[in-house]
């Protein structure tokens, strides 16, 4: 998979995304409606158009485009980024699993749990580096908290 | 006046007004380096403790701060490519691609010195102006209004790179999603789906942590090496001061240009980085290495982001209308203070004015000082393995985001714009053109829809809805006339 071949993907998704926001667009009242209903449906047109710009570009540039084994299907300048793209994906989802864990266990020991597992994975700090890491952070959040009136969410688990 | 003047410089050489005003600058600077903070939070934090304060200390505290904030949010967009408030967007267009160069002190020296010029020049400005702002803030309705937010949507096409039609549909993308909550013109809310959350409209905190932030640390542990290409961060302070010198003209034309874009109120502060960031790209000679680490990128939005704070507090001093979420709490500030904004400012309160005035250009100067003196040791912060550094920065997203709203919604929010900027960023579509595009959305509704409803299609013959137009013809026709010119004489 390359990049133009997936941008085809995205520029369709685009286009369904903004036919879907014209779509609702149109339940609206006269004077909510006009201005989100322009701009979906003039984000719809140019999406269509890129979509089949995008698809000429990709037969100009490869005809077998269609054929994903094909060993010619990846040009030099546009090198397959499936390596690139599960090693991001990786990264990725870190973030998502932090996120989940805050929606679960609530904001502070989300914290607490993504910085040790994170910490012990991917750095060579010891355990007494990771706990004043923890430690020092905690802090900043529980003083940013007091400071700022913020009430951390507590997730669905209702704990700290 | 100058009595005046010199009558408030002695009020506020009062020691404890000068400890307040160092309190304010060392709150911004601690406001401004965390990225999500931005001058509002900073105003809501400290407004309750200047309640009993005297006038002179408290505007000392307040103005100190405000001075301060957008200096320091430089450190976050040239070092990690996160905008430390929303005004700081354009910079990591050339400041953090010039940090990865390893000549992140050579980036901050240049932010720092043409934040303080553009600072001082603001505040300037607001002296300058006490005599003659009225007619001027007036002159402006809805529809002048909408013209200059078309301007500001405009500077998109300067913003979308090699493949324009990516940008144009990442842009109504940032248009469509600035619809979402509250219609200005009807008791209406839109692609709310009966949550809640979404009636008051999407933060552009959350926005701008979602799309840039969160990419961002994505791509430093991906790429599992530290942000700058060389071991060392070079001393490059000296060459950040000799690129200000070298472009003053620049700094000169973008602060003007913030200072007036603050006056004006209501266009809000986010768009005049890009305003200045667009007009200098597109002025200057030699302009391809934009966007890749030219310097001229960071001083143009740098130098205007600060005066804009000077230009903004005209309308909220003189006339009681706030230009921003900054100067509308420090408006109730001063509501506070039992100050009544308004044309007493510049008669029985004239003192006060003044001594705003001087704050706004003491503060400038000793904030970059502090500045300075922070450069080189946050600089290191760039030579640091992503996996020690990213989890905590991670950390601080996520309560930059959370603050806006208090609500787990600002968090799911965070995650999907977080998801769609790294895909962009993944498939190489620009990023950009959305913020411009969300940051606008909104302001260009109300003010078509207002123009529309009291002047119907009238309002175009309007002389400053011609001459702003006239100046975005400008904008567009004058590079190509200046190249042809340019190849006619060679």
């Amino acid at each position: 998979m390359t990049r133009p071949t997936l941008s085809v993907y995205f520029s369709a998704f685009f286009f369904v995304l903004f036919a879907l926001m014209a779509w609702l667009a149109l339940g609206y009242s006269e004077l909510a409606r006009y201005f989100p209903l322009v701009l979906a449906t003039l984000g719809a047109i140019i999406a269509l158009i890129n979509f089949f710009k995008e698809i000429r570009e990709l037969k100009e540039a490869d005809p077998e485009f269609n054929d994903e084994n094909s060993p010619t299907n990846n040009t030099v300048s546009d090198p397959p980024i499936t390596h690139n793209f599960i090693n991001a994906f990786k990264n990725f989802l870190w973030v998502f699993a932090y996120f989940i864990l805050i929606m679960i266990v609530g904001f502070l020991l989300a914290t607490i749990i993504f910085l040790i597992i994170f910490l012990k994975a991917r750095t060579n700090f010891h355990w007494f580096k990771i706990i004043i890491s923890i430690g020092a952070t905690i802090a900043f959040l529980l003083t940013m908290g007091q400071v700022m009136y913020l009430k951390w969410p507590q997730g669905i688990l209702g704990l700290l | 006046m100058l009595e005046a003047a010199i009558q408030a410089l002695q009020a506020l050489l009062d020691p404890i007004r000068i400890l307040y005003m160092f309190i304010g600058i060392a709150i911004g600077f601690c406001i401004g380096f965390l990225p999500g903070l931005g001058g509002t939070v900073g105003m809501a934090l400290v407004l309750p403790f200047v309640f009993g304060m005297d006038p002179y200390s408290a505007m000392a505290l307040l103005i100190g701060m405000i001075a301060v904030i957008h200096t320091s949010d430089t450190f976050s967009s040239v070092l990690f490519g996160i905008p430390g408030t929303a005004g700081a967007q354009a910079t990591i267009m050339d400041g953090f691609p010039l940090a990865k160069k390893g000549e992140a002190a050579r980036a901050l020296s240049a932010a720092f010195i043409s934040s303080m010029v553009g600072g001082v020049i603001g505040a300037f400005v607001l002296f300058a102006s006490i005599p003659i702002a009225k007619p001027l803030v007036l002159s402006f309705g809805s529809p002048e209004l909408f013209m200059l937010t078309l301007f500001g949507i405009s500077m998109v096409a300067m913003l979308v790179g090699k493949k324009p039609l990516r940008g144009l549909i990442v842009a109504v993308l940032g248009l469509m999603l600035g619809t979402v909550g509250g219609a200005p013109a009807v008791p209406e809310y839109r692609y709310a789906f009966d949550w809640l959350y979404l009636y008051n409209g999407i933060s552009l905190v959350v926005v701008i942590l979602g799309f840039f932030a969160i990419p961002e640390m994505i791509h430093f542990l991906s790429s599992n090496k530290q942000i700058s290409n060389k071991p060392k961060v070079s001393s490059g302070g000296i060459e950040g001061i000799k690129d200000v010198i070298k472009n003053k003209f620049l700094v000169l034309r973008t602060a003007a240009l913030g200072a007036f874009i603050g006056f004006v109120p209501g266009l809000g502060g986010s768009v005049i980085d890009w305003l200045s960031y667009g007009l200098a790209k597109k002025t200057a000679k030699n302009n391809e290495n934009f966007g890749k680490g030219d310097i001229r990128g960071v001083i143009a939005p740098e130098s205007a982001n600060n005066a804009k704070e000077g230009g903004g507090l005209i309308p909220t001093l003189l006339f009681a209308v706030p230009g921003s979420g900054v100067t509308a709490v420090l408006l109730g500030g001063l509501v506070l203070l039992g100050i009544e904004p308004g044309p007493k400012m510049v008669t029985s309160d004239l003192p006060l004015t003044l001594s705003i005035v001087w704050t706004l250009a003491f503060a400038n100067v000793f904030g970059t000082l502090l500045c300075f003196i922070m450069s080189k040791p946050l600089s290191q912060l760039t030579t640091i393995n992503p996996n020690k550094l990213v989890p905590f920065l991670l950390v601080i997203i996520f309560v930059g985001a959370y603050q806006a709203h208090n609500h787990w919604g600002d968090f799911l929010l965070l995650f999907i714009l977080g998801a769609l900027g790294w895909f962009l960023k993944e498939m190489e579509w620009p990023r950009i053109p959305f913020i411009i595009g969300f940051v606008l959305a909104d302001g260009g509704e109300r003010y078509l829809s207002l123009s529309i409803s009291r002047y119907e299609f009238d309002w175009l013959t309007r002389p400053g809805v011609i001459i702003i137009g006239a100046m975005i013809l400008l904008v567009y026709i004058s590079g190509p006339i200046y190249k042809g010119l340019k190849e006619a004489r060679t």
